[in-house]
């Protein structure tokens, strides 16, 4: 495997983060913890006024900030009300880049909400390359496509995720957040090998990392609950993608049975020493 | 079967329990191609029922266990058609109300709804003094309500996990505002919210005024008084702001 690309975007490199979560709002804008940076959940400050913005704004003063949405839809239709909303989320806070996932949510107006699973075809890549351009051009920062979880495929899929994924990156001229634990969850729903999948994405584009915990069924079926610890099959994978990649910006995502502080902190901690020994 | 060419709203009707036929969709080692839809299938219902629940504690408090049952009947007519989870209880107390269901349940689901658009509602700038009253409106935070039963009491004592008092029938002049970041909830006089009430639907103070009037809460011998007292007490709270 090839190791340490440049990347192709002239980003900064963050170091760790975690998710900015409701539970930890007002002990962070308060008493200002050491964290490297955080990244927020876009729809949730794409609001008026009121407390999400003013806790925002508290944050951004004093850490950098990356929104990540989970409604743009790029298999779906663009809303230009939501767009509106993403690109003043984006200059508030002065974000570096901006990502969502590479998935749709909705049809016919209806939204479920949810990261459900592209056909990979060429036809779908075609459309998402589209959306991707007509966004990035619409907020003139980058734009990082993520891999998300999934629990079914389509039976006319033509290539692998990790193509589907390399192919709209290259062809959208866009960056990747690749996220390790959507790898080895995705990987066992469906049979491939992780490590296959890391070795299929071009590494100069990915700026971003993201870790998180999962559930494992007994059956061995795994869902994407980001209620966990990180994992050791995902540390390992992360060491791996920080050799191919090399210091690329990381967050620990944990959204549900979220811990204290310090556990978070504790979790991010980690991830900054394997990160280090897998660049040494 | 091969992709439909409109496989993603084939994809909402399975997921939001419309049915239709899921064979476009290939399963893995562990779960066919049903298991694995189902998983999202179960996701959708917990989120929208957990995100309703978020969006109404006071109705959720009142209703109990019949909350799930609910949900599912509502979401089944009304899935979410906002890009944001926070809308989701748009359109629930009409909802309720189509349904027969008594006032306490749908003016709470009501004042729920009222409350929760208020946290993140935007703000205007406060009146100045010696400002053209012209531009006077109520704050886009603050909002009236006039339901026939006290049910804002209730939904004070689930905020506060305080006993719950029983619901009565009694007309209730209601004022909702942000004040920093929490919202607060008021029984104001009824001459105070006919006022506001005007400025709510967009009429100007003297139009707010006119319709004031014209209910018959302000009344010509005290009518002076009753304007000072209203827009002290909106003023006070910050429940009015500036145009301009
Ligand atoms: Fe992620």
């Amino acid at each position: 495997m090839a190791v340490r690309q440049v990347s192709k975007f002239d980003l900064p490199d963050l170091g760790v983060g975690v998710g900015f979560r409701v539970p930890h709002y007002r002990h962070v804008v308060e008493t200002r913890p050491e964290m490297d940076w955080f990244e927020v959940l876009s729809e949730n400050f794409m609001v008026e006024g009121g407390s999400p913005l003013y806790h925002l704004d508290h944050l951004s003063a004093h850490y950098p900030v990356v929104p990540h949405g989970v409604s743009l839809s790029l298999g779906g239709d663009g809303e230009p009300e939501h767009l509106r909303r993403l690109i003043a989320l984006c200059r508030r806070v002065n974000a570096p880049w901006v990502s969502d996932h590479l998935c749709f949510v909705g049809a016919g107006g209806v939204q479920t909400h949810d990261l459900l699973p592209l056909p990979r075809t060429r036809a779908v890549r075609d459309h998402v390359v589209r959306r991707i351009r007509d966004v990035t051009d619409a907020i003139g920062i980058p734009f990082a496509v993520e891999n998300p979880s999934t629990y079914v495929a389509h039976v006319d899929d033509e290539m692998p995720e990790w193509a589907f994924l390399a192919e709209i990156a290259e062809a959208a001229d866009c960056a990747i957040l690749l996220d390790v634990n959507n790898i080895v969850v995705s990987g066992v729903n469906h049979g491939f090998e992780p490590m296959d999948y890391l070795a299929g994405i071009p590494a100069e584009r990915v700026v971003q990392i993201h870790l998180a915990g999962h559930t494992t069924l007994p059956s061995g079926f795994r869902i994407d609950t980001h209620d966990h610890p990180v994992p050791d099959p995902v540390w390992a994978l992360y060491a791996a993608a920080i050799r191919r990649i090399g210091p690329v910006s990381t967050l620990v995502e944990w959204d549900d049975n979220i811990p204290t502080w310090e556990r978070l902190a504790e979790e991010a901690a980690t991830a900054r020493r394997i990160r280090a020994e897998s660049l040494s | 079967m091969t992709l439909p060419g409109d496989w993603r709203e084939r994809w909402v009707d399975l997921v939001t329990g419309r049915g239709g036929d899921p064979s476009f969709l290939a399963g893995g080692p562990i779960k066919d191609h049903a298991e694995g839809l189902a998983v999202y299938q179960e996701a959708w219902r917990l989120r929208h029922l957990e995100a309703l629940q978020v969006e109404t504690p006071g109705l959720t408090a009142l209703v109990g266990d019949r909350m799930p049952a609910l949900a599912a009947a509502y979401f089944a007519v009304h899935p979410s058609r906002s890009w944001t989870l926070d809308r989701v209880a748009d359109r629930l107390a009409d909802w309720l109300a189509a349904q027969g269901e008594p006032p306490e349940v749908v003016e709470m689901a009501r004042l729920d709804h009222r409350v929760m658009r208020s946290f993140s509602a935007g703000e205007l700038p406060p009146v100045m003094l010696g400002e053209d009253l012209g531009s006077l409106a109520l704050q886009p935070h603050a909002a009236l309500l006039h339901p026939t039963t006290d049910v804002h009491q209730f939904r004070t004592a689930v905020i506060a996990g305080s006993d719950r008092p029983p619901i009565a029938a009694r007309p209730v002049w209601l004022a909702i505002w942000r004040a920093g970041r929490t919202v607060q909830t008021m029984e104001i006089p009824p001459a105070t919210w006919a006022i506001l009430s005007g400025l709510e639907a967009g009429l100007g103070l003297a139009g707010a005024l006119e319709q004031a009037f014209a209910s018959g809460h302000l009344q010509p011998d005290t009518l002076d008084d009753q304007v000072a007292a209203a827009f002290e007490l909106a003023a006070t709270h910050g429940m009015i702001g500036s145009e301009s």
